[in-house]
């Protein structure tokens, strides 16, 4: 889980990167209260085979898809308008057009391409908290009859 | 497979998504930011179109490869060197901008800037030398609340009760049709401009989302949760709180405003 975060964390803006690993110390800190705590859903995922490292590494995914994939492809998504694709947006120095469209959502398809090959659920990084995370995950491998 | 077979394949697929996407995500933080903002901006545009407005872009600066919106980033700019959208329907007009400064009506000391501002037409953006601006050496551009209909904030963050609460005094000082905090007045059902809204990144727990639905209750205003995850059409959601156009047409008598 530590080179998961390691890599991600590579080049990223001292801020974005310090608010990255802030988010994911502290999931990894509620994980440790659930666990002291005798959490029914945690131990429920134990006993299926769920181990830190597994949910460690949703943790990291969770708060990259927060930190960076989620904000950057928000100016990238499909809209009816000509605003990026046919007149691009000057912010300051950086230009929002068609192309960096297409590059972000091609990070956003990866990144999701990334969870399927990880047998992670996209809707478990839809939140940001370890028990949130854990309820969740412990849901989805739930049988179906549960 | 175990789990240490699994964590070696995830290193490497991480390792691979890193060693293609990084020039994409490696970004300053300005430009992280800077892209959901536009994000919310486009959200809000189409909000507009979806309502039947008549869209067009304004003020844009012509390069080489054709015409460009100039995005304000800062209210130190001068909103006139700037490119706008203006939205029409029924003889009205409005524009939606970004980065204006606004002048409280409550006290005119009170200034801020919300990161997106739709404004009646004939909304006047003052420029004044003011001596604790710059030295009184640039000009100092503002925009009343008095002629704000809806002032909007993005962050891109998780939802938290400060971050909740702190909309409020926003949703106070830049909106002068608001006769008290909570006068719903403004308020209808197929109004054509979208309330006072914050746009949020990130999705809440329970209790912030009841927190989330209560403000909606007690005041004029939206909080939008969950837009990494795509909640960004903003017409097709019924629980969006509309307001109707605070102020008069210019163009049509008292009364006669749709």
């Amino acid at each position: 889980m530590k080179a998961i975060l390691d890599t991600l964390s590579q080049g990223l803006d001292p801020e974005i990167r310090a608010r990255l690993r802030e988010c994911v110390e502290t999931m990894q800190r509620h994980l440790k209260f659930l666990a002291d705590s005798d959490n029914a859903n945690l131990t429920q995922l134990r006993l299926r085979g769920v181990g830190n490292d597994y949910l460690g590494t949703i943790f990291v995914l969770a708060a990259f898809f927060h930190t960076v994939v989620g904000p950057l492809s928000a100016s990238g998504r499909e809209t009816h308008l000509d605003l990026v694709v046919t007149v691009p947006i000057l912010h300051g120095t950086q230009l929002f057009d068609r192309e960096s469209a297409q590059q972000t959502r091609a990070l956003l398809a990866a990144f999701r391409a990334l969870l399927a090959e990880l047998n992670i659920k996209p809707s478990w990084l839809e939140v940001l908290h370890a028990e949130d995370i854990v309820y969740r995950v412990k849901k989805s491998l739930e049988p179906a009859d549960e | 497979m175990s789990s240490e077979k699994w964590l070696q394949n995830a290193e490497k697929a991480v390792r691979s998504f890193a060693k293609q996407f990084g020039t994409v995500y490696r970004k300053t933080k300005r430009q992280v930011y800077a892209s959901f903002e536009i994000g919310c901006f486009l959200s809000l545009v189409e909000f507009y179109k979806s309502g039947g407005f008549a869209v067009s872009l304004e003020n844009l600066s012509t390069t080489k490869q054709g015409a460009e919106f100039k995005y304000l980033t800062t209210p130190s700019g001068n909103p006139h060197n700037f490119s706008f959208v203006k939205v029409e329907r029924d003889a009205r007009v409005f524009h939606i901008r970004q980065q204006v400064r606004v002048e409280s009506h409550l006290n005119e000391e009170i200034r801020f800037t919300p990161d997106l501002v739709v404004l009646p037409e004939n909304a006047e953006l003052v420029s004044t030398k003011h001596s604790d601006f710059a030295g009184g050496k640039k000009k100092f551009f503002r925009v009343d609340a008095t002629q704000v209909i809806a002032a909007h904030e993005c962050k891109s963050l998780n939802p938290f009760p400060e971050l909740l609460v702190g909309f409020l005094g926003m949703l106070v000082a830049a909106h002068s049709w608001l006769g008290a905090p909570n006068d719903m007045t403004m308020v209808v059902h197929d109004g054509p401009h979208l309330a006072p809204t914050l746009f949020v990144g990130g999705t809440a727990r329970s209790l912030h989302r009841k927190m989330v639905e209560a403000l909606g209750k007690t005041y004029p205003m939206n909080t939008i949760l969950g837009l990494h995850s795509g909640s960004w059409n903003l017409a097709a959601n019924p629980r969006l709180t509309r307001i109707k156009t605070p102020m008069p047409s210019p163009r049509l008598p008292e009364g006669g405003a749709p």
